[in-house]
């Protein structure tokens, strides 16, 4: 995960999206690989836990909507990439203290 | 044109007939699998059927990439003709059985001899893919195991299922073992042996007494 000082205010932002299934955000899932500025487009690189996800569109979706808002984004384009693949190793400590919560394993 | 064009053909043509056969599998595991013989059976199927769906649209969208379409990916309404006639055949718990273990054992075949040729656009795209299939595979065994233990007439007709499905699968085994194009693109290794693994694999199920493979 690449986390430049030019783009932390995404990775924040990414954290307001919600996986629909889990209250747990994008970011913390694991799902985002990487954010690019470039000018006034942002290139997201991400994946999904599962190939079959039926929740693709709505997640990306909802991350365009969210990154649109920040006044200097003007598009905004997603990469979905399946390598490396995406684990529960992926998981922030956050992500998986909530799974517990919500008597899910993560491990 | 482009000197790899009959190999990038080829490749299409192959993901499309794994994308078909996911997507017929996808439609039968919810129109068959509702009427499960157990609870269990039924919810698994029907979690399979979103597995093979994902997996078809995955497979689908390459395909897409590989032809040089570009922007939003192009809604799929149905399959392109390529799916196995025993698959779309497929109207009862036997014969879903039946298409679910041999096809997938054939696609996990030809997927990890892609995997093997070791071609960086090839093992980024299916890694994922071949992982999530392992589940379909063990649920598939089992119930190959389960209905051929069974008593009556379920053996015999399980049996008679196989046979047909093995045939057609392996007939297409072979077709794709000899285009020489995907192995002279690099997207199989050299003499690659897909027919003789799928010989080997149903060997697991003691299907090589029962079956009829050249």
């Amino acid at each position: 995960m690449k986390q430049g000082v030019d783009t932390q205010k995404y990775w924040e932002a990414l954290k307001e999206v919600m996986d629909p299934e889990f209250p747990i955000s994008v970011v913390d899932m694991g799902l985002i690989y990487n954010i690019e500025k470039n000018g006034d487009e942002l290139h997201i690189t991400m994946t999904y836990t599962a190939v079959s996800c039926a929740c693709m569109e709505w997640i990306e979706q909802d991350i365009q909507n969210r990154l649109l808002q920040e006044e200097e984004v003007r598009a905004v384009h997603i990469h979905v990439v399946w390598d490396p693949p995406w684990t529960v190793d992926r998981l922030s400590p956050e992500a998986r203290e909530k799974l517990k919560y919500w008597g899910v394993s993560s491990k | 044109m482009n000197e790899k064009q009959p190999g990038v053909h080829a490749l299409i043509e192959l993901l499309e007939t794994i994308a078909d056969n996911k997507y017929v599998l996808g439609d039968r595991l919810v129109e068959v699998g509702v009427s499960g013989p157990n609870l269990e059976a039924t919810l698994a199927s029907i979690a399979m059927a979103q597995g093979e769906l994902g997996h078809a649209r995955l497979l689908y969208n390459w395909c897409f990439d590989l032809r040089g379409l570009q922007g939003k990916k192009a809604e799929i309404y149905g399959q392109t003709g390529k799916a196995f006639t025993e698959v779309i055949g497929v109207n009862n718990w036997i014969t879903l059985i039946a298409a679910l273990y041999t096809t997938n054992v054939a696609i996990d075949i030809v997927l990890q001899s892609l995997l093997e040729s070791n071609h960086p656009a090839v093992v980024s795209r299916i890694q994922k893919l071949m992982r999530e299939q392992q589940d379909h595979l063990i649920y598939a065994k089992s119930w190959a195991y389960e209905l051929r233990n069974e008593q009556g007439a379920i053996p015999r007709r399980f049996e008679q299922a196989l046979n047909r499905m093995v045939s057609e699968v392996y007939t297409w085994l072979e077709k794709v073992e000899q285009k020489a194009e995907l192995q002279a693109s690099g997207y199989f290794p050299a003499h690659v042996k897909l027919t003789a693994r799928f010989k080997e694999q149903l060997k697991e199920i003691a299907a090589q007494s029962l079956v009829q493979v050249k």
